[in-house]
């Protein structure tokens, strides 16, 4: 039956054939010559697409980052002055994260630099970093940042860097990616926003 | 290059998209023959089949054409091609004359039978004559081997409709073929 629908009358059917014997129109001289002609002097358009798409690719990374962050940032619960000795992790993330917004002194900054790279919680070297981020400039804290990187063994921690290095100047910010990349345990993810970044 | 030379076509295809020339000439050096028969064939203009072919060569560099990895890919490359050439001269998809019934029945047997290889030129003679409309359905059968499924596909019609697309496309050229004999020919 399916052979009765995909064929036509034999007549028909021959003359397809015939068709098909047709002898080949001659290609014009110098055809692929004149095609490689044209194609060397098509624009890169391709790549430059690709690339975009890469550059939306790492924003989009970025981003995602930074909302990951917030909302680990926002379970928790906080409720006590600056940086008091013995405190609990959930007293001294409060009291870093009431310095925000406020200029800090060298001796501030000492002890939250201190803080970022020795406090036993994630949570409140992270909050220490950015408080740090928000008022020093990107010359001050590179060397920090460098340590904290070799140090800091926490995704989250080494999250909250990522997205304070990429709006860093450009030869402080390839420095610093190229160390966080050395380090063998760096997350996945990070490490591929990194390179996206990087080649952007 | 002499990788690219072995690998196949949707490898190719993948790499001229994401921007490799070298991957686009070997496609060109498989495929530029038969496209260009297809074109002249529909066209009749050498000059202009040329230009088609390269243009839609050139266009498989762009990222956001359409290729699926599953997709065929000389049967997609002509349907791009087809597409860009509808769309580069409207005038080739022109509604054909429906050729008298007189005429294609008076011809039909012509050619039964009489398909010989020094017929053929006569044969081209009358393709070139046949509307374009025609000629693109008759094209797209004998270039491609499409089922009527597909060719129907490729019109966008239902397989019914492309059969009858066809035999009409058929008759039409047994009426081009009784033209060009001055149609005082007796019948053997």
């Amino acid at each position: 039956m399916s052979h009765d629908i995909e064929r036509l009358h034999p007549d028909d059917e021959e003359v397809l054939d015939a068709i098909k014997r047709l002898p080949e129109h001659p290609v014009p001289h110098g055809m692929e010559a004149r095609f490689l002609e044209r194609l060397a002097s098509q624009p890169v358009r391709a790549r430059r697409t690709q690339g975009r798409r890469r550059i939306a690719w790492a924003i989009a990374a970025t981003v995602l980052l930074v909302v990951m962050i917030g909302r680990f940032r926002g379970k928790q619960e906080v409720s006590s002055p600056l940086l008091p000795v013995g405190a609990s992790p959930a007293s001294r993330l409060a009291s870093i994260q009431a310095l925000s917004g406020s200029a800090f002194g060298s001796e501030v900054v000492a002890r939250l630099s201190r803080t970022a790279l020795y406090d036993s919680s994630a949570n409140v070297r992270l909050a220490s970093i950015e408080a740090l981020g928000k008022s020093t400039t990107s010359e001050a804290l590179e060397p920090l940042l460098k340590q904290v990187i070799q140090r800091d063994a926490s995704p989250f921690v080494q999250a909250q860097v990522v997205s304070l290095v990429v709006s860093f100047p450009l030869d402080s910010r390839r420095r610093l990616e190229a160390a966080l990349l050395q380090r063998q345990d760096l997350d996945p993810v990070l490490r591929a926003t990194l390179r996206a970044v990087s080649t952007s | 290059m002499a990788k690219l030379a072995l690998a196949d076509d949707r490898d190719l295809m993948l790499r001229t998209r994401s921007g490799d020339r070298e991957a686009l000439a070997v496609l060109y050096g498989r495929h530029s023959q038969r496209l260009f028969q297809f074109v002249r064939r529909w066209t009749l203009d050498p000059a202009l089949s040329e230009d088609l072919v390269h243009d839609v060569f050139l266009k498989l560099l762009d990222p956001s054409i359409p290729f699926k990895a599953g997709d065929r890919f000389d049967v997609w490359l002509f349907r791009v091609t087809r597409n860009h050439v509808i769309d580069r001269h409207r005038r080739f998809r022109e509604v054909p004359q429906e050729l008298p019934e007189s005429a294609a029945a008076s011809s039909e047997d012509v050619l039964n039978g009489l398909i010989a290889e020094e017929d053929l030129a006569r044969l081209q003679a009358a393709m070139d004559q046949v509307a374009p409309a025609h000629r693109e359905v008759l094209l797209l059968r004998t270039s491609m081997d499409l089922s009527h499924s597909e060719l129907a596909r490729e019109l966008g019609c239902t397989p019914g409709a492309a059969r009858v697309r066809l035999h009409r496309a058929v008759a039409a050229l047994r009426g081009a073929w009784f033209s060009a004999l001055g149609g005082t020919t007796n019948v053997p």
